[in-house]
């Protein structure tokens, strides 16, 4: 059997009622999560799916019996650890399967709390590499605080070395290492001073680097994800670290006081070359095919990010996509979304389009506040007019239920730029006017003649609203499907 | 009625099986109780047998004569409870049950609840719930209006309670109070 290994890092995993953090009003840092793994197959045919839970610091994996996977099903998968003595424990999980599977992770407030707080929502991870960077990490610092979890994805234990640069600091603010054992994960959090000693206020970003234990000329597979969380608020997100940089990164969602409630995008771009500056300039466009607007060359220092709020140099009110030009050095990237009702999103920018590119978790409710809906933004990176994107709406069952064009012959979409689409557009609801729901599971296959990236929008709408918040919404990148 | 105290782990379960005993429901017995339940219609011929009291207001569930007229398929087995649901709910709760396999050690586990395949039913008006094809394993016990957000039976702060479901068994795991408020 060719089993292909999907790997998601569980960042906590954790089921826990009762704690004395739960008592803690609007902490999202001090709330406690729960998580699900939201799946989908693209293959035409059925296939099986393995799970390895490996408990937190350990490299003994427990195998969960198989999931048989219909074609082009999408579902969810609730797992966790737990102790011999019924508590809940933290770990990292694998997936594998004998057909494409891509997988996103949700991480939600643990009951009764479960509606009180925004999603966590990051994609999983297909490789590994010994090297991963993320563009921006906090500790009590605009109001939120970091967390993030490295898994590592060998069969033998690694020291992970992990630096933390400040903005404008060429040199690390702590800088440690890790042994993990081969498979299993480790959680740092930034406001942890048992795994790393940061002041309050740190802003900057983290480089990782992973070789076998005692033989620093082996290189070591890890993957890496972040999270961060209000300090004293409802908001939190999650974005996936990136394990190589570019010269051209693309950011499908570019927005400036947006859609009457501010929503506005903010860039953290990292240069992860610890040598070398990177002169760095972005570009933004519109959804007509126009580029709006640029920013002046930026130099950015060796391991080090720049923040970049487009309202600085285009006009209000613009929803649109950017690409992020550097020289001299790689950089990557997370683009953050937040407005004036409470909404905080994080998403990463991607260095590379796809022609296939798969979304497996896709919602739609009744109403947007009687549970989660889902918009998905499309973005040409390719060299041309794409003139053939068409996107296919699956349900829980693996039924094909809605097919909408997004760009045709003659309706073609520009390269740089972004168009949209939804199950309601798309006509894939059904007649309880929901998608995703019932049967319980929804994804969508973006096929282009061009590489497209795509970054779907997970919100719901708050109703009462809770205090300030009126809504909860969460980014996440859509899967590249090599052919 | 004594007040028995909730098992904390499955270590302690085990350790108690012999008063657990007392409290399931063998094949065999479920052929007795097919026996007493048809004699004892109008009366309550299952008092006692599985019931126990976990919180001072709550009530022994009273189980409705005929509750075990079933015969459990092979190598399968079953559980039942009441959820004390509270006054003014409206909404739907459900019972899933998340299978837990342990490591070689037996120390530790991981738990998997997948809405297309994990047992699951619907808690009655009365809150009363049954699960009678189950396969024989670890499980954790979730209540929730959906899988999304059910909540585990707990026996401490983030202590799950954990039963064993055994072939051609029905395990009562008694009253418990509603984690959904």
């Amino acid at each position: 059997m060719n089993m292909r290994m999907i790997l998601v890092v569980l960042l906590i995993g954790v089921i826990s009622i009762g704690l004395a953090g739960m008592a803690q009003a609007q902490s999202a840092t001090n709330q406690v999560w729960t998580s699900s793994i939201t799946y989908y197959t693209p293959s035409d045919t059925s296939g099986t799916l393995m799970i390895s839970f490996y408990p937190e610091g350990s490299g003994t994996p427990i195998t969960l019996p198989p999931i048989t996977l219909a074609p082009h099903k999408a579902g969810s998968l609730f797992v966790g650890g737990v102790s011999e003595l019924g508590s809940f424990t933290r770990g990292s999980a694998i997936l594998s399967s004998d057909v494409p599977v891509v997988a996103t992770y949700v991480q939600f407030a643990a009951p009764p709390e479960t509606n009180n707080y925004g999603r966590l929502i990051y994609s999983g991870f297909d490789n590994g590499a010994s090297t991963f960077y993320i563009p921006t990490f906090l500790k009590r610092q605009f109001g939120s605080t970091s967390l993030m979890g490295i898994q590592n994805l060998e069969n033998f234990d690694a020291e992970i070395r992990v630096r933390f640069y400040a903005v404008g600091s060429s040199t690390p603010t702590d800088d440690r290492v890790y042994i993990v054992p081969g498979g299993s994960s480790i959680i740092i959090p930034a406001n942890d001073i048992s795994r790393v000693n940061l002041p309050d206020g740190f802003n900057g970003s983290v480089v990782i680097q992973a070789n076998r234990q005692g033989d620093s000329s082996t290189p070591a597979r890890v993957v890496a994800s972040a999270q961060e969380t209000d300090d004293n608020g409802r908001g939190a997100y999650a974005f996936e670290g990136v394990a190589s940089g570019a010269n051209q990164i693309y950011m499908a969602t570019m927005l400036c006081n947006a859609f009457g409630t501010g929503q506005t995008s903010y860039y953290a771009i990292q240069n992860i070359s610890l040598s070398s500056s990177a002169s760095v300039r972005v570009f933004f466009y519109d959804t007509s095919g126009n580029l709006i607007g640029q920013t002046p060359v930026q130099p950015v220092g060796p391991g080090n990010k720049w923040s970049v709020n487009p309202c600085n140099y285009i006009s209000p009110g613009v929803s649109g996509s950017a690409v992020i030009s550097a020289t001299g050095a790689p950089v990557v990237a997370v683009g953050k979304v937040k407005d004036n009702i409470g909404m905080a999103t994080a998403f990463v920018g991607q260095v590379v389009g796809g022609t296939k590119v798969v979304a497996p978790y896709i919602r739609w409710a009744a109403t947007p506040t009687s549970e989660w809906r889902t918009y998905v933004a499309i973005m040409n990176v390719g060299t041309g007019n794409a003139t053939n994107i068409r996107v296919l709406y699956y349900d829980g069952n693996g039924t094909l239920r809605a097919q909408h064009t997004v760009a045709s012959v003659d309706n073609p979409l520009p390269p740089f730029i972004k168009r949209n689409t939804n199950p309601q557009v798309a006509g894939a609801l059904d007649g309880s006017g929901t998608f995703g729901f019932a049967p319980p599971g929804g994804a969508i296959e973006v096929l282009s003649d061009q590489p497209v990236v795509v970054i779907v929008r997970a919100q719901r709408d708050l109703s009462p609203p809770l205090g300030s918040v009126q809504r909860f919404a969460e980014d996440y990148n859509g899967t590249i499907i090599n052919p | 009625m004594g007040q028995l105290s909730i098992p904390k782990s499955l270590y302690e379960l085990n350790h108690l099986s012999d008063r657990w005993e007392a409290k399931k429901t063998s094949h065999r017995s479920l052929r007795m109780l097919l026996i007493l339940a048809l004699i004892g219609l109008g009366g309550n011929a299952c008092r006692g047998l599985g019931s126990r009291e976990h919180s001072p207001q709550s009530l022994p569930p009273t189980p409705t004569p005929g509750t075990f007229i079933q015969t459990l398929p092979s190598k399968r087995g079953g559980l039942r409870g009441q959820i004390l649901i509270p006054s003014g709910t409206s909404i739907r709760l459900f019972v899933y049950l998340a299978r837990i396999t342990w490591d070689s050690k037996g120390g530790q586990g991981a738990y998997l609840l997948d809405p297309s395949i994990s047992p699951w039913t619907e808690i009655g008006p009365d809150g009363r719930f049954h699960l009678l094809t189950v396969e024989p394993g670890d499980y954790i016990i979730l209540v929730g209006s959906s899988p999304e957000g059910a909540i585990p039976l707990q026996v401490g702060p983030g202590r799950a309670y954990i039963v064993r479901v055994r072939a051609g068994e029905v395990l009562d795991i008694g009253v418990w109070p509603s984690p959904i408020r």
